[in-house]
This record gives C-alpha cells, sequence and structure tokens, in this order.
C-alpha cells in the first residue's frame, strides 16, 4: 500500500505520519515496481522478552510474501550487522509454548504481508536505516543471493516437506520426554501444597501468600456458576419476605392481580378451543 | 346437438355444488402444471369438469364439499381408477341404440362415455397419457400427506415439463418417416379413421410396440401431445410433417433399466414365438447357468455409463425393426453431458475400483497387531469413497526417468523443466484409536503421540504387506494399488481438549474455537456423512453421477469455493430425498443438472436468509436459472446451435484481472472443459498399478492451488480470487475495491506493485497477467 502523501525531495527519507519511515523496495533490479516498507524504532511499555531489545530492534510494516526472515536480514545488514530476524502475521508477541517445540511441530505460518522485527548488532544501525533516501529502493532478489519463488519454490518446499520417519521419531521422544519431567514436575509441586495445608505433628498449618499453591486441581467454570448460584439461594433463604404489614398486602394484591389474569385467559383458550371443535372430514 | 348437451348437464351439475367452478380451476391448474392439458389426446379442463361431474352423480364427492376436498377426491379418482380397463360412463339409461361397454371398450384405449351414451370423450387419448395423468396424481397424492414437504408450492406452483420428469427422452424428428411405418404397420384403414393424420394413426401403434420392447425397465412411457393446429380461412391447412418433432419421454425402474440381457420365454414354449417376432433377429437361443434354454437378447455395454443406455440401443432397434423409422431420425437424449465428466473413462468403474482397494487396506488395518492402543474404527472421509468425486484417482504407475530421486527418504520429486507432474489425489481415512488413560491430557501432547502413532502405523504396514508408507506429523500416507490413502489417527476427545484452556487463576475454560471445529468437522462429521452418502449411492445408483455433474458445473462456474464439496454433495442428497413434485432421478441424464439447477435456487432460497456470503448465493441462483435456461431447449431441440458445454464456460467479463497459466504446469488441465490439444507427459506409464515396494511418488503436489493459496494469504484483504479446480487454466481475480479513510493518511491499493507480485509469486507458472482497467477506480 502505497501512502498518498506529499512528496519528498529526491535523496531525503521520507516520514509519514505515526512516526513511520518509508522505505522502498523492490523485488530485483530489473522490476519496475516497488513496495513500500514502513520503519521504525521498537517501542513498547513493558518488553517481557530478551531477544527483543528496546534500543536496537527495528520495527517493520508491509514485508511482501517472498521474503524469508533470512532475506529480510540480507535486506537489512546494509545498514549493519543484523542479530536475528522475527516475522509474523501481526504485531505483538505470542504467547511461549511451555516446551519448545521441533520444526516438525511447529503451526504452519500464514503466507503474506507480515510484521518483521529486526535486530541490530549496534543502535546506531536503526538511526541509519531511518535516514535512509526513499527513492533508492532496497533488492529483493540480487544475483548473488536469488530468492526462489512460484514453481521452485513449491518444489524446494515439497522437498522440505518429506520428513524422515527417524528423526519425526526422534523429536516426537524428545518432547515427551520434556513433557512427563514437567509434569512430575507438577505433580510434586502440588502434592508439596496439598502437604503443606495439612496439620502438622503439633497441629500447626502453615499459611503461605499466593494462590498458586492453593488449588490442587484446575476448578471448571461450571462449578464456580453451582457455587454462585448456591450462594444467591442462600442469601433469599435469609431475606424475610412477608414481615411487614404492607409488605403482606402488596403480596396478596399481587396474588389477586394474578388469579384474575390468569382467569381472563383460560375463558379466551376456552373460546378458541370452541371454535376449533367445529365438524370437519379433512 | 351434444356440446349444447354438454353444456346444459355442466351448468345444471354446477348450480347445485357451490364449489364447482372453484375446484374445476384447481385441477386445472394442476394440469397445465403437468403439460397435460393442451394438444390433440390431451386430457383437458372439459374433461376435468366432465370428470368431477361424473364423481358427483356417483355421489363420491358430495355437493357441499370445498373446492380443497374436491381436488384432493378427484386426484384420489385419477389415482385409482383405470380408465383403460374399466371405462366410466355418465349416461344414466342410454336408449338401445348406443353403444355397450365392451363395445367401446373394443374399440378405443380409454373409455369415458358422455351423457348421451354414444360419444366417447377420451377417444383421442392414448393409454400412455392416461398413464402418465395417473401417474402424476398418484404422486401429487403421496407428497400431499408428506408433512416435510410445502404441498401446496409442489402441488398447483411448480412447472413440470416433461425435460425434467423424465429420465430419458428421445424425439422422432422426421414425421414425414411416419408415413413409411403406416404402410409397414398395414394400417391403412385406420389411417382413413384419421383422415391420413400418419402420426395419430401410428402413435398408438409405436407405443404399445415400446411398451412392450421395454416392458419391465420401465415405469412409465409419455409422449408429448401434438399441438391442435389453426390456419386462416384462405390458407390451405398445414401439412402433417409440419408439426413439431415427437418426443418420449421414459421414467425407468433403476433395477432393471440398465441390464444388458433380455431373457425371453423357453424355446419350447408357445411364447417364442412371439418373442422372436418382436427382436427380430437380434433374439438368439442361450443356454444360462441355471440349464434352461431360453431365447433371449443380449444388448452391448461394458461400463455403467453406457449400461445406461441400453434402452436407447432397444428404442432405435424397435422403430427400426418394425416402424421402418431409421436410427437417423431418432434423436436420443439421455447422456449428452455425460462426457464432461468422463474424460478417460466414465468414472464409475474407478470409485468402484478405489472402493475396493480401500475396504482392502481397511481390513489389513483391523488386523494390524503390535500397535500399542487398538483400532477402534477406519472411516473413509472423502468425497471418492462416496462415489462423488467428480474426477475419480485412477491408478497410476509411475515412470522414475521422469522425476529426481531421494534416496534416503526412498521417495520421488519434481524435476526442473520437466512438466507438472501428474496429480495424486490424496485420499482421506480416518483411523480412531481406542481411548485410554495413557493419552496425554494436553493439547500439543496428543499431536506428538498421533506423529509416533503414524509412524508405528506406517511401519507395521510395510513390515506385513510392504506398502510404501511415509509418515508425517499430521497424517500418514500409504501408496497401495496405485492409489494414495491419507490415514489420519483421531483420539475422540481431542477436540473437547481443544476447547478447554485455562485461565491465569486457575479456571477451567471450555470455550468453542474454530480449531476444533475444523477437527470434529474432519474426524467426526465427514466420515458420517461419507458412510451415509454411500448409502445413498446404493439406493439411487445415478446419485454419484448427479453429484459429479452438479460439481463440475460448481467449479466450472468458479463457485465451488463458495459452495464446498461436502455441501454441495449435501444439495444433490436434498434432491432425491425429497424430490416433489418429481420422481427421483433414476438414471443420470443432463436434465438432472438442470433439474438440480432449479432445486439448487429453491433450496438457497431457504438458505440465503441465514448465510453471511449473500451476494456469493445471489449470484449462484442467477447463473443456476441462466445455465437452464440454455439447457432446456437444448432437450427439446435438436438443432440448437451451441453446444451443450456451454453451461460450463463462465464468463471473465466481470472479472479485474485474468491470470494466464501455462498449461505444462497445470496437472489436471486435461479435465478442463476444453482441454487443450496438447497433452503433456506427467510422469506416468501404461500397465497395471501397485506392484509392491514401489517408490513413494509426488503426492498432493498442485501449483495452482499453492499459488492460490499464496495468493489469497497475502491480498484475501483486498480481492476475491477464482479459479475452475477441475483444469482451470486462468484464474480470476475480483479486486474488492478498498478505501481506507483514516485521519491523515488516505490508502489505496499499489495495484502495479501487487501485478507485479502475481507474476513474481507465480514465477514458471504464470504466463501472463491481464488487467481489465477500464472500470477501475482506483
Amino acid at each position: 500500500m502505497a501512502p498518498s502523501s506529499k512528496k519528498h525531495a529526491v535523496g531525503d527519507a521520507c516520514i509519514i505520519p505515526g512516526g513511520f519511515t518509508v522505505l522502498s523496495v523492490q523485488f530485483s533490479a530489473d522490476s519496475d515496481t516497488q513496495h513500500k516498507l514502513y520503519v521504525k524504532e521498537h517501542r513498547v511499555r513493558v518488553e517481557t522478552r530478551t531477544h527483543r531489545p528496546l534500543d536496537r530492534t527495528l520495527f517493520v510494516l508491509n514485508i511482501p510474501p517472498y521474503c524469508s526472515p533470512n532475506e529480510v536480514g540480507e535486506i537489512f545488514s546494509r545498514f549493519g550487522h543484523v542479530q536475528s530476524v522475527e516475522l509474523r502475521d501481526r504485531p505483538g508477541s505470542p504467547p511461549l509454548p511451555e516446551i519448545e517445540l521441533s520444526n516438525f511441530f511447529k503451526p504452519a505460518e500464514k503466507q503474506g504481508f507480515k510484521v518483521g522485527y529486526v535486530v541490530f548488532l549496534k543502535a546506531n544501525s536503526i538511526k541509519l536505516a531511518k535516514a535512509h533516501p526513499h527513492s533508492i529502493p532496497l533488492l529483493v532478489s540480487t544475483k548473488e543471493r536469488p530468492v526462489s519463488t512460484g514453481l521452485q519454490k513449491w518444489a524446494q518446499e515439497y522437498r522440505q516437506s518429506i520428513v524422515l520417519p527417524e528423526k519425526l521419531q526422534e523429536s516426537v521422544d524428545a518432547f515427551m520426554l520434556k513433557y512427563d519431567l514437567k509434569k512430575e514436575e507438577k505433580a510434586k509441586e502440588q502434592e508439596k501444597a496439598a502437604q503443606q495445608q495439612k496439620a502438622d505433628e503439633e497441629g500447626w498449618v502453615t499459611v503461605t501468600r499466593g494462590s498458586k499453591g492453593t488449588k490442587a486441581r484446575p476448578h471448571s467454570e461450571a462449578a464456580n456458576q453451582r457455587a454462585i448460584q448456591k450462594e444467591i439461594r442462600k442469601k433469599k433463604k435469609k431475606e424475610l419476605l412477608n414481615f411487614y404489614s404492607w409488605q403482606q398486602r402488596n403480596t396478596q394484591k399481587e396474588h389477586i392481580a394474578d388469579l384474575r389474569k390468569k382467569f381472563e385467559e383460560d375463558k379466551q383458550r376456552i373460546q378458541l378451543l370452541r371454535a376449533q371443535r367445529k365438524f370437519r372430514p379433512y | 346437438m351434444l356440446p349444447r348437451g354438454h353444456l346444459q348437464f355442466l351448468s345444471a351439475v354446477s348450480s347445485q355444488c357451490p364449489a364447482f367452478a372453484d375446484g374445476v380451476a384447481l385441477i386445472k391448474v394442476w394440469l397445465r402444471q403437468r403439460e397435460l392439458d393442451q394438444g390433440t389426446g390431451c386430457f383437458n379442463g372439459f374433461l376435468a369438469s366432465m370428470t368431477l361431474a361424473y364423481l358427483l352423480r356417483a355421489h363420491r364427492v358430495s355437493n357441499t364439499m370445498t373446492a380443497y376436498q374436491l381436488l384432493r377426491n378427484s386426484l384420489h379418482f385419477l389415482a385409482t381408477t383405470d380408465l383403460t380397463e374399466n371405462g366410466i360412463t355418465l349416461a344414466k339409461n342410454p336408449d338401445s341404440t348406443a353403444p355397450s361397454m365392451p363395445e367401446f371398450q373394443k374399440a378405443f384405449q380409454v373409455v369415458f362415455v358422455d351423457p348421451s351414451g354414444h360419444l366417447n370423450m377420451c377417444a383421442d387419448m392414448t393409454a400412455c397419457t392416461y398413464k402418465q395423468v395417473q401417474h402424476e396424481a398418484a404422486l401429487s397424492m403421496q407428497f400431499w400427506d408428506d408433512a416435510t414437504v410445502n404441498g401446496f408450492h409442489a402441488l398447483l406452483m411448480t412447472p413440470k415439463p416433461m425435460a425434467r420428469t423424465s429420465d430419458h427422452i428421445f424425439q422422432l424428428l422426421e414425421l414425414v418417416q411416419l408415413q413409411a411405418s403406416c404402410k409397414k404397420l398395414n394400417l391403412l384403414s385406420e389411417l382413413m379413421d384419421h383422415s391420413g393424420n400418419y402420426v395419430h394413426t401410428v402413435l398408438p401403434y409405436l407405443l404399445s410396440l415400446l411398451q412392450q420392447g421395454l416392458g419391465e425397465r420401465i415405469h412409465l412411457l409419455t409422449h408429448s401431445l401434438s399441438p391442435d393446429t389453426e390456419w386462416s380461412v384462405e390458407a390451405k391447412p398445414p401439412k402433417h410433417k409440419a408439426q413439431p418433432p415427437l418426443s418420449f419421454g421414459l421414467i425407468l425402474r433403476p433395477e432393471y433399466a440398465a441390464s444388458v440381457l433380455e431373457r425371453g420365454p423357453p424355446a419350447d414354449s408357445p411364447e417364442a414365438a412371439a418373442f422372436r417376432q418382436l427382436w427380430g433377429p437380434r433374439s438368439q437361443l442361450r443356454r444360462f447357468q441355471d440349464g434352461a434354454i431360453t431365447e433371449a437378447v443380449v444388448w452391448t455395454g461394458e461400463s455403467i455409463s453406457e449400461k445406461r443406455l441400453v434402452p436407447r440401443q432397444i428404442v432405435t432397434h424397435l422403430l427400426q425393426l418394425h416402424a421402418d423409422i431409421p436410427e437417423s431420425c431418432v434423436r436420443y437424449v439421455g447422456s449428452m453431458m455425460d462426457d464432461v465428466i468422463n474424460v478417460a473413462s466414465t468414472g464409475e468403474e474407478q470409485s468402484l475400483t478405489l472402493v475396493q482397494s480401500y475396504d482392502d487396506l481397511s481390513r489389513k488395518l483391523w488386523r494390524l497387531e503390535g500397535l500399542p492402543l487398538s483400532i477402534t474404527s477406519v472411516q473413509g472421509a472423502h468425497p471418492a469413497l462416496r462415489y462423488t468425486q467428480v474426477f475419480p484417482p485412477e491408478p497410476l504407475k509411475m515412470d522414475y526417468s521422469f522425476f529426481e530421486r531421494d534416496k534416503s527418504s526412498r521417495s520421488l520429486l519434481p524435476k526442473k523443466g520437466k512438466p507438472c507432474p501428474a496429480y495424486i489425489t490424496p485420499v482421506t481415512v480416518v483411523c480412531h484409536m481406542e481411548g485410554s488413560g495413557k493419552w496425554p491430557h494436553d493439547r500439543v501432547a496428543v499431536r506428538h503421540i498421533k506423529a509416533a502413532f503414524h509412524i508405528n502405523l506406517g511401519e507395521l504396514l510395510n513390515k506385513e504387506h510392504s506398502y510404501t508408507c511415509r509418515p508425517c506429523p499430521t497424517h500418514l500416507d500409504v501408496w497401495k494399488d496405485g492409489f494414495l490413502f491419507r490415514i489420519h489417527v483421531a483420539y475422540h476427545r481431542e477436540p473437547q481438549l481443544l476447547r478447554e484452556s485455562l485461565a491465569p487463576d486457575g479456571l477451567l475454560l471450555v470455550r468453542d474455537n474454530e480449531a476444533a471445529q475444523s477437527l470434529e468437522l474432519a474426524t467426526v462429521h465427514r466420515p458420517l456423512l461419507t458412510s451415509t452418502l454411500h448409502g445413498l449411492q446404493q439406493q439411487h445408483p445415478c446419485f454419484g453421477a448427479v453429484c459429479r455433474l452438479a460439481k463440475r458445473w460448481l467449479g466450472a462456474q468458479l463457485l465451488s469455493d463458495d459452495i464446498r464439496e461436502d455441501a454441495a454433495d449435501l444439495l444433490v442428497a436434498s434432491l432425491f430425498l425429497h424430490p416433489a413434485p418429481f420422481t427421483p432421478p433414476r438414471l443420470t441424464a443432463c436434465h438432472f443438472v438442470s433439474r438440480a439447477a432449479a432445486d439448487y435456487a429453491d433450496v438457497r432460497n431457504d438458505f440465503v436468509a441465514s448465510r453471511d456470503s449473500l451476494p456469493m448465493m445471489q449470484r449462484t441462483m442467477e447463473v443456476a436459472a441462466q445455465s437452464l435456461k440454455v439447457l432446456e431447449p437444448h432437450l427439446e431441440d435438436g438443432n440448437q446451435t451451441q453446444d451443450v458445454k456451454v453451461v460450463l464456460r463462465a464468463p471473465l467479463e466481470a472479472y479485474d484481472v485474468l491470470i494466464h497459466l501455462i498449461p505444462k504446469q497445470v496437472p489436471l488441465i486435461n479435465q478442463a472443459v476444453d482441454p487443450p490439444i496438447v497433452t503433456y507427459s506427467r510422469g506416468t506409464m501404461a500397465g497395471k498399478a501397485g506392484s509392491l515396494g514401489e517408490v513413494m511418488p509426488v503426492v498432493d503436489y498442485n501449483p495452482v492451488s499453492l499459488y492460490l493459496t499464496e495468493l489469497r494469504d497475502s491480498f484475501g484483504d483486498l480481492a476475491l480470487f477464482f479459479c475452475d479446480p477441475y483444469g482451470g487454466a486462468t484464474s480470476e481475480i475480483n479486486a474488492r475495491r478498498v478505501e481506507v479513510s483514516g485521519e491523515q493518511a488516505h490508502s489505496v491499493p499499489n495495484v502495479q506493485a501487487i501485478m507485479e507480485d502475481f507474476r513474481v509469486m507465480g514465477k514458471d507458472l504464470v504466463k501472463s497477467v491481464e488487467a481489465r482497467t477500464e472500470g477501475w477506480s482506483v
């Protein structure tokens, strides 16, 4: 997508609203159209991950579908040494899986325009990248390192999709080992927590801070719902309904109104039934 | 004299019964929708009023009944009374000069005598026409009582022309030929009775001949009624041969219609002579396995679709033999569309071999020993296993020199520079494993365990039956008999696991999500659907073929991404299960597509309200209606200039960008509606497929679909992509015009760059990208 903002002088960095710098990128030297990359230093309020250091990470939008992390690294290496590249469908960071997955079991990635986090070795590479003039396009595929697309790429992908059973078995075994270990650990923790709840020989119970250990097993939504219902019922029982005389009067009034209404409805229903009781052979 | 008598009679009756006029009008509408009230020898409105009058006279209905009751009673009467056997009369006490009932019965096929006792009002009607009326009435009574059908609509509102009613249709084109048949059949005196109208003279004889010949194969034989001609006083009356061609319709019995053998009486019985006389030189003496020696006729027919055309052989043979009507004058409509789903061969046999191969595999899976958990069910989940795959996979034998070989994994790889290898369809099989406490309670772990099962299954199959297997994390590919089976191991609690999630405070949440739904669809619903539809196919032998035609049509109209295969199958199934007011299609013929199309429109009316893809639905209905409009004249008239395939060519005007592909790299190009003249070698060899110990071929590798997914992933929010899955060589793009107006930035698609991307992403596959920018507003 191209911004229809004001034109900039040749040789200038082009900055659009939002603080993004526009870099143009084209597939190869002989292609005549360009895509725009929008870059900006990575800035979030709280960065929990260590692999996206705030001062050295460049946030890139609109990376064309034919660029793999390797190629993005190559493109940005002209501004300085690139430490790592991470491509995602949308900005943000997904939760990490508990156990590191092998390549076979990673969920398939969508192809398409992506956002990227490019981590440089040095902080001043970001400044260089942001100062890069808009009119000089970056090249994705050059003679030295051609990027395969189309048929060639699909054939490659097909080749990679073939998995050797031994390797697959290996990765499954490795995962299951880790999984079992983790499970055991959890079980131990729970046991420990349960132990703590019990009174020791002298009748003392250790009370600790935090809710993590207290729940022996996950409680379900339905159980929660039931508990709440129970509370409400209890409360209702305690309430005094016909205590004051005006309360009693009111209930009586309502009762009579109810009876009247019901009587009217019944009358109408009987009329309807009568109307339907005519003789009809079919 | 008589007309006035009739008028007085009818007015007398109608004055007594207040609802008479309304009742007659209803019957007339009913007749009109079934095209029974026009032409010579029809069941016209006059006859309808006379029938009602008869019922009133005979006290079968009372004067106080409503129009609804009158209609119901008359249909019941028509359905149960056979006027060809027992005629009825309105005459109370006929004078002595009037002929008696047996005399009428002898002279006419259908007898309904008027009040005077002298006139048979059904004199022109053939027995077949009356039988048709009876059949329709019986059918109407049937679905009238069915609570699941909108009876009113089916009864009185749906037109039911012949083309949509009968299973097979044929036409006699040159009616002059019938003159010769008159001579051949010795009908000169009858010709005089009909004042030289040879068409009417011959018709009853032809009909009885065909009825005799087709015998048990047909349920009903119908014929079109020639119109009553009108001409101006000065002009000469039109010639008899100027009439439109006579059409005959057959409603077949599926059990017998396709049998190639006509077994006659034993050779020494007196009926043998009659049999020989009927069939002429085709009749042969044959000895059968049970020891009987009988006269028999054997028709040719190898494949199922050829066998379906046995009635055609019978019709042409009989007409030629007895009526001197040459084969060139008979235009038989029964399989016009078949060639669009039969590319190399008819497809039905292939499905059969595939199903046999699958049955064998499932038996072997059941018997496997040494698995940690036992298998609880093996179910097919692929259209080919329910006979509804448009082009069922064929057993293939690979030519190894065509591919690159990967030694370590013993499999073939596509070679650079060669045309794309033949597409091998993976046939999905779902294999449920026994539940056990040992299954982990974690979705990722379950996936790993499933992968382990795939490896294990593959090893066992390889060891015991030496099939080539290739396990993957998500499935196991088994190459067997030249087919590829893709086995998915399933665990019945996995969808539930996917729905559960743990909130940070330890609360167990159960939320439905897309992953769980799609898994449930693949492992539970689709196998169920497959086995159910397989059953339907056993009940209605042509269900599969109709499905394949319908899906082919959807694909060709580029609609198959909006109406998925399962949905299309279900729609056709609903057509078979709720056919009212038609009968369920017995043997496929092209008109079922048209009928399907029409009914699609109906069915969709209900869908439209609830679907979110409303515009697509409306488009489908529109296209269906148009296709029907094109197809019906084809069935009725042989002189159409366009060929039938025109309904399978989608117009390309509406699309903004066309991407033309290189035919060499489109593996399914041979299935296209108009396949190219050049054919490419796709790495297959002739010869018997399925020797053991083969190398794993290139499977499920279709650059076109890969390209499409890539395009949809990248530009799905900007444009819609269409492609015919059955051999389409162009993909069409309908750019959704996007205009995002933010506060300051105003973004428009970078069209030039995107078109360049189309080219880059489909390198070596895309021939050209054609933009139709005239109507663009970007």
